[in-house]
């Protein structure tokens, strides 16, 4: 088996029997790839703080045959986030973009634009992104580079474009419909309000780093936060941890 | 080959301690089936004794078989100072190095929203309780040098310091004996963010 290599990020490290660890990466080039670092926790000088959370490093490892785990040979440092995930509301948020994207990505599947989406984000919140709108850019855009976000500019019944002054998402149709097709308040269906539809808009049309400036209205925000939780849960039937964690640190501090 | 159904009812049961495969298991099972009965008697009763009478302290949460642990009842230690650990076993890397006379607080753990961790997860109510009566001057915040332990510092000292308590951070940086040109850019950065004048 050849070495391979690949820029990636940490998603996900935890240790194994007496000194190793169990690490998790989203590569550029192949996708989601988990494997052991062997020696990593007794070392420090192997791997040093390269295998903290969301570190982007260069990923050397070898693929074995009959196990899904690959065996990490290195992990060269390219950037660090380690000090922006010091302040624990952050850090469950970049834990939050951590498991997401644990939970979207897909071993041996190359989804480069998930990888560079990640980055811009990451790189957005050091250059002063605030929390909430960086979690919902990261949010929005996974669900569309993954085919699951619903159309948040046209009636997914009568293709019609949806009103300025709001909408309504139909969890049974799985899409945002205007007031004539939409049936009203439904299980689990969520209100999409104009300031909503245009955070989305904000969001879908511009890098990240564009929402320092122009930063979207909390009242657009929240039910974005909703609609992805929603789609979220849908898709994966399971709540993501970081997010009781964050709203927990949040709750008080 | 099919082992007695004792023995590998005993292997299974090995395999499941951490750190311990399936040729582990198997040694150690035929080195406790070599001994004498004495000696197999003799560690099943530690296993029972530990399980029996090992509990947490119920001021520092270390663990003990007296109640209060032997470190809280310690006349002689400095009651001015408190040690934030993660797990119990730290306290023994931080009593080893001789530079620490104090008490301890454990928290049982670290904030982590990947493994669901959060503030009500860990012993900080009991950490706040045992700082009202003030005879606390200063809290050192020994939590471990990574992400979560950072971020359960960071996290703690914003509880801390408003009750007028001296917070300090274990230092981080280059460990002794290491070469500078091997340490990656976080540890050298931490280390010139830690420095002192000598």
């Amino acid at each position: 088996m050849p070495l391979k290599e690949s820029e990636a990020f940490v998603l996900r490290s935890h240790p194994i029997g007496e000194a190793d660890r169990l690490v998790t990466f989203l590569t550029r080039g192949a996708g989601k790839v988990r494997g052991v670092a062997k020696g990593a926790r007794r070392s420090r000088r192997r791997f040093g703080s390269n295998l903290e959370l969301l570190s982007r490093v260069r990923l050397s490892y070898f693929e074995r045959e009959g196990t899904d785990l690959a065996r990490i040979e290195g992990a060269e440092l390219l950037e660090s986030f380690f000090t922006l995930q010091e302040d624990p509301e952050r850090g469950a948020v970049l834990a939050c973009f951590a498991e997401v994207a644990d939970a979207f990505a897909r071993e041996q599947q190359e989804d480069e634009a998930f990888f560079r989406l990640l980055h811009a984000v990451l790189r957005a919140v050091r250059e002063g992104l605030a929390l909430d709108p960086a979690a919902r850019y990261f949010e929005i855009w996974t669900l569309k580079l993954h085919g699951v976000l619903p159309s948040l500019a046209t009636c997914g019944r009568c293709g019609a474009a949806l009103p300025a002054r709001g909408a309504g998402y139909d969890r049974r149709e799985g899409a945002a419909l205007c007031g004539r097709c939409g049936r009203g308040a439904g299980a689990g269906d969520l209100p999409l309000p104009g300031a909503a539809l245009a955070a989305a808009q904000a969001i879908l049309s511009q890098p990240p780093a564009a929402l320092i400036q122009a930063v979207p209205t909390a009242a657009g925000l929240a039910p974005l936060a909703a609609l992805a939780a929603t789609l979220f849960f849908d898709l994966t039937e399971r709540r993501f941890k970081s997010y009781d964690v964050l709203r927990a640190v949040r709750g008080r501090e | 080959m099919q082992l007695a159904a004792p023995l590998e009812r005993l292997i299974e049961r090995l395999r499941k301690l951490p750190g311990v495969g399936a040729k582990s298991a198997q040694r150690l099972a035929f080195h406790i089936l070599r001994g004498s009965k004495d000696e197999a008697q003799a560690l099943a009763a530690a296993i029972l004794d530990v399980k029996d009478t090992i509990r947490l302290c119920s001021v520092c949460f270390n663990i003990t078989d007296i109640d209060p642990c032997l470190v809280c009842t310690d006349e002689g230690r400095d009651r001015s100072g408190i040690c934030v650990i993660e797990e119990p076993h730290n306290l023994l890397a931080i009593e080893k190095s001789g530079q620490f006379h104090g008490l301890y607080h454990v928290l049982h753990g670290s904030l982590s929203p990947l493994r669901g961790i959060g503030p009500d997860d860990l012993k900080i109510g009991a950490l706040l309780e045992r700082l009202r009566d003030g005879s606390v001057k200063e809290v050192i915040l020994a939590t471990n040098p990574n992400v979560e332990g950072e971020a359960t510092a960071t996290y703690l000292s914003r509880l801390l310091k408003p009750l007028g308590l001296k917070v300090t951070r274990i230092a981080m940086g280059l460990p002794i004996g290491s070469e500078l040109e091997y340490a990656d850019e976080v540890t050298v950065g931490k280390a010139l963010e830690g420095r002192r004048e000598i």
